[in-house]
């Protein structure tokens, strides 16, 4: 939704699991390609 | 609330009152879509932000709390043999960092990951995580749920987080005790810990590290979640402990692993991208660090067994060991890996600067096998 005196947009950011177990790697945070892998 | 920040030139405002609403300036969020970057992928907003300074911005960091935690899963990477000996009181404690946080909030911190040992038993939580949100960082927590109260479930009400992520162990008792170490907290407590937090409209998240102990249980977990409209993830890799001791014992057999791989990743085709790695492409080379329960910097967990990586944070002198990791990074920022083929394997793989820095200091002899084991991933996942 736009705010109309700020132009500023609302995002609500993802909460779409990390990919972080207790150590490791998340792919979008590791690999230089951010989708990971073509799934 | 909406805290405004100015982060490396962009506005943006926090909605506190969410787990993760932000308000950021139209003209960044329409080239945002025009370089490809999805606006609300935390990644994405990060990777836009440091492109702008194309110079190391303590973006995202993970702070590890504490390294106690009251389960004592045989497995776990940082249940050491001086762990197990004794409980473990290291812990960063508000009054030393409180400082480093205000630092890092001037830098740019926009999001963080708090993790322990058991980030909910560390005596100031509350105190350090109101903290961070109310100076407008998202925030997520990785829990094991046992020392969920009430006086906590209003915190995270009244403060969201962007999610709690819930390491679910096991499904029945029985296997929830051994792999866990302990018999005080129940699977069935922990089910409903997640299903409280979930009905108060705290977002949660479940994962489960799968091994030897646990694996039996992996689809009565997996189909637990499907039914309560939690999201779930999980993995097989399990990893060596702080102190060196290898795990693989705990590693289930190949038949399992492959299934489980299979069901985590899906089947996928060979990459288009097929060019040499580099050395620190990935957060850690741009906007992430870690920071242990012991004060050490490094750039993410996973330096934690290269020495020349870690760097201790000297009261009220953070700023010494982020340049001091700064100049690490450049160090070998682009190098090229050195016995990367640049293969199909592209897109999954996790060889990385750790992999080369342990070759060249002399810590390992290379990572040919750690690639032939990608292809043979790739190959398993085409089929």
């Amino acid at each position: 939704m736009e705010n109309k005196n700020t132009k500023k947009i609302r995002i609500s950011v993802s909460t779409k699991p990390s990919g972080l177990m207790e150590c490791g790697g998340n792919s979008n945070y590791c690999n230089e390609n951010p989708k990971g892998g073509k799934r | 609330m909406v805290i405004s920040r100015d982060i490396n030139g962009i506005e943006i405002d926090i909605d506190t009152s969410c787990g993760g609403d932000i308000l950021l300036p139209l003209e960044d969020v329409e080239k945002m879509r025009v370089e490809g970057k999805n606006p609300s992928e935390i990644t994405d907003i990060m990777n836009y932000i440091y492109d702008k300074k194309t110079a190391y911005l303590p973006l995202m960091g993970i702070l590890e709390l504490c390294s106690n935690c009251n389960f004592k899963c045989p497995f776990c990477f940082i249940n050491t043999k001086e762990e197990r000996k004794r409980f473990s009181k290291k812990l960063l404690y508000f009054s030393e960092i409180k400082n480093d946080i205000d630092w890092l909030i001037d830098r740019g911190l926009l999001y963080c990951i708090i993790t322990g040992g058991e980030a909910l038993l560390h005596p100031e939580f509350v105190d350090i995580y109101k903290y961070l949100k109310n100076k407008g960082v998202i925030i997520t927590v990785f829990s094991n749920l046992s020392n969920l109260t009430n006086d906590l479930v209003e915190v995270f009400k009244e403060n969201p987080p962007l999610k709690i992520e819930a390491t679910i162990y096991g499904f029945e008792d029985e296997i929830y005790y051994k792999t866990t170490g302990q018999n005080s907290f129940s699977a069935q407590k922990f089910r409903e810990n997640v299903l409280t937090l979930k009905n108060n409209g705290i977002t949660v998240i479940c994962k489960t590290p799968i091994n030897t102990l646990n694996f039996q249980d992996f689809e009565k977990i997996r189909f637990w979640c499907n039914e309560s409209n939690v999201p779930y993830y999980f993995s097989e890799q399990i990893f060596e402990t702080y102190d060196g001791e290898n795990m693989e014992k705990y590693k289930t057999n190949q038949e399992i692993q492959k299934y489980i791989l299979h069901e985590r990743v899906g089947s996928i085709e060979m990459s288009d991208i097929q060019k040499i790695k580099k050395c620190f492409s990935c957060g850690a080379g741009k906007y992430g660090f870690f920071i242990s329960h012991n004060y050490m910097l490094r750039p993410c967990m996973s330096f934690f067994d290269i020495e020349e990586a870690n760097f201790l944070i000297k009261k009220d002198n953070i700023s010494e060991a982020f340049s001091q990791m700064e100049k690490f990074i450049n160090q070998y920022k682009d190098l090229k890996l050195s016995d990367c083929l640049g293969c199909e394997a592209y897109d999954i793989c996790k060889v990385c600067a750790i992999d080369e820095i342990k070759k060249i200091n002399g810590q390992s002899g290379g990572y040919t096998e750690k690639c032939k084991k990608n292809m043979d991933i790739l190959n398993f996942l085409r089929k």
